[in-house]
């Protein structure tokens, strides 16, 4: 599993923001003409920024695809990074706009709507009662291929709210739109997802009014 | 501090706003109020928080990579490392693209890239902007300059060798046509000669015959005829003044005589005419208007009958130098020029004269010919022209007043009934035929005389009782 925080906030791991020295060292070898010297940013930064990308892309390949392109960016302009500042918040960055390009141009995920729970989840998490478990793996199914569904624009802000946390103020500065238009379609794109999952709830209610 | 009560639209609007702590305290404070007494509007934000708790599940089902990818990683972002490098040394051209995500990450000391050159901004922006389109629209500008070029110098623009190749080829038709229609209309300025004394300017002004270039080569004008006359009238004058005869000789100003000319010249290499070699015995070139020269011309008829002058040896008309009869052994003079084999002082002082009074000649016959035309009644016409000719016997336009009232009385012929006019009338056809032939044409003459005859057979049969 990808890892998260307890309350569902992620949070880069503490040591991203500590080792400037290590990276600041690192930074100067690849400026110096050192390039395998980057392989070792790579190592470091790859888990972290998988994750953060998987999050907001949903799918591997496109997460892979993505990924690659940061480090490639990142390499091409290391010349314009501050080595006073840590290094990880600007990779995530350039690793977020990256994102944020490819779900506006990626428009409705048709194909992916279309699979079905366990073609989405195929490992099912281990709880003690599987009903709830299958409950739920059937609730996040619908829930990815809601998303899925979901026109560009609004599943951007969706994603960028809900996995990045990010303030109406960033939204609106990072994809360039007012704070208003930020708001409608942050509150459309949920109650679109409301609407899809309520069958999911309702008959989840009724089930626990039978037992 | 005043409390703000919500309604449930209001609460409903602003419920993603109080989920994400977006509300300021005033507006919060009086949410939490409102959905501390309303049911659907606390369901609803249940629901929304339901909503987000399970997106982060969401996260956490997903399926992590194998641990093999973490592996291979590295090395797939080295080799794209080293393919964009080798990209970048290619120079090779990239499509127009959005803003990059790393041009939108606010850092400091921001430096482009590609900068191998350490090229300014203005100058690299430039480079990969509007030259990579410039280059392709200036070619193909370039090249529709050209071909547009190459086009036009086909269409319509007639080459400067062609023009001299075929110049004296024009000059003959276009004269022939000139002769044809003066000798019927009987213009005076075919016969308007010049003093070089008093018109020097225009003559040694008179342009060469590279500089005169029509573009087409039926365009070929009056002026332009003459003006190569000019130049073969100061070429002629030269060679006289150098042969030491007199320099009041007239310059001719016969169409005939240019187009003559041009055809001799047919044999002479393109150039300036001012250059022309006569190719005729100094002391032959004889210049005389062509009234003068038909005033001649009619001496001799009267003199040696009218062999030659019926084949059209009058001067003012053009006629291919092949086609003339040969009056004597210089037989490949120009008609135009030809003259008699001796000259002398007193033949110049003659031609002076001559030419004085043909210039009364003239303009005393335009103004005939105008009154003429101005007529519609036959019969006055007719009384016009035989009044011309009695009271102007040596007129230099004798043969032209001839040649009208011969028009007219054929002419009237048409409407008259008496015989004998009518057989007068043909009677005036055949007696001066050597005179109306060549101006009417000889198929055209002879075609009148049948069809008169032929009216007067009609009457005569068709007055027998």
């Amino acid at each position: 599993m990808l890892s998260h925080s307890d309350n569902g906030k992620y949070t880069a791991p503490s040591s991203l923001s500590a080792a400037n020295d290590e990276d600041r060292a690192w930074i100067a070898a690849v400026l110096a003409g050192e390039r395998q010297a980057f392989g070792h940013l790579v190592v470091k930064y790859q888990r972290p920024l998988y994750v953060a990308l998987r999050r907001l892309v949903r799918q591997h390949d496109d997460t892979d695809d993505l990924l690659q392109e940061a480090f490639v960016r990142a390499y091409q302009h290391l010349k314009d990074f501050d080595c006073n500042r840590p290094f990880y918040p600007w990779l995530h960055r350039i690793a977020v706009n990256l994102a944020i390009t490819f779900i506006q141009r990626r428009g409705r995920l048709s194909n992916f709507s279309k699979l079905g729970a366990e073609e989405i989840f195929p490992t099912a998490p281990e709880e003690d009662d599987p009903d709830k478990t299958t409950e739920r793996v059937e609730l996040l199914a619908a829930l990815e291929k809601a998303i899925a569904r979901l026109p560009a624009e609004q599943r951007a802000v969706l994603l960028l709210r809900t996995r990045e946390e990010m303030s109406y103020q960033e939204l609106s500065e990072r994809l360039g739109i007012e704070i208003g238009t930020v708001m409608s379609r942050l509150a459309r794109a949920r109650e679109k997802l409301r609407a899809w999952l309520r069958p999911y709830w309702e008959t989840t209610e009724v089930e626990k009014k039978k037992r | 501090m005043s409390k703000v009560n919500l309604d449930c639209i209001t609460a409903t609007q602003r419920m993603h706003e109080f989920l994400d702590n977006e509300l300021e305290s005033t507006m919060r404070a009086a949410m939490e109020r409102h959905l501390g007494g309303c049911a659907d509007c606390s369901t609803t934000l249940a629901q929304l928080r339901r909503l987000e708790n399970a997106h982060h599940q969401l996260d956490g089902q997903l399926k992590p990579p194998p641990e093999a990818y973490w592996q291979v990683l590295p090395q797939k972002v080295m080799e794209r490392v080293r393919a964009s490098e080798r990209r970048r040394l290619l120079a090779l051209p990239r499509l127009p693209r959005f803003k990059s995500p790393v041009e939108r990450v606010p850092t400091a000391n921001k430096l482009p890239t590609s900068n191998m050159l350490n090229l300014p901004p203005a100058v690299r922006s430039f480079l990969n902007g509007t030259l990579k389109y410039a280059l392709p629209l200036a070619a193909a500008a370039a090249f529709c300059f050209f071909m547009i070029r190459e086009l036009r110098r086909d269409d319509g623009l007639v080459e400067k060798s062609t023009m001299q190749a075929s110049d004296s080829t024009l000059q003959s038709s276009a004269a022939a046509k000139k002769t044809d229609r003066e000798a019927r209309e009987g213009v005076a300025s075919v016969a308007q000669p010049v003093n070089l004394e008093e018109q020097p300017t225009a003559l040694r002004n008179a342009p060469t015959k590279t500089q005169y270039l029509p573009a087409s080569p039926l365009a070929i004008s009056k002026e332009h005829l003459e003006i190569k006359f000019d130049s073969l009238a100061v070429a002629a004058k030269l060679e006289s003044v150098a042969a030491g005869g007199s320099g009041a000789m007239a310059p001719h100003h016969s169409a005939g005589a240019a187009a003559s000319f041009g055809q001799r010249q047919e044999s002479t290499s393109p150039g300036s005419v001012a250059s022309f070699q006569p190719a005729l015995p100094r002391d032959s070139i004889k210049i005389t208007p062509p009234t003068q020269l038909l005033a001649k011309a009619e001496d001799q008829l009267a003199d040696t009958g009218a062999s030659r002058l019926a084949q059209g040896d009058v001067a003012g008309e053009f006629r291919p130098a092949a086609e003339m009869p040969e009056r004597d052994d210089k037989a490949q003079e120009p008609q135009a020029l030809r003259a008699p084999a001796r000259a002398s002082e007193s033949r110049a002082s003659a031609l002076k004269m001559n030419r004085t009074a043909g210039e009364s000649d003239a303009s005393k016959f335009s103004q005939v010919l105008q009154q003429a035309q101005q007529t519609a009644d036959l019969k006055q016409r007719e009384k016009i022209w035989r009044d011309f000719l009695a009271t102007e016997p040596d007129s230099s336009s004798r043969g032209l007043a001839i040649f009208h009232l011969a028009e007219t009385l054929a002419a009237a012929s048409d409407s008259t009934s008496k015989l004998d006019q009518l057989e007068k009338n043909i009677a005036y056809f055949r007696d001066n035929a050597a005179v109306i032939r060549p101006r009417m044409g000889e198929k055209e003459f002879d075609r009148e005389v049948a069809r008169l005859q032929t009216l007067l057979a009609w009457r005569k049969s068709s007055q027998k009782p």
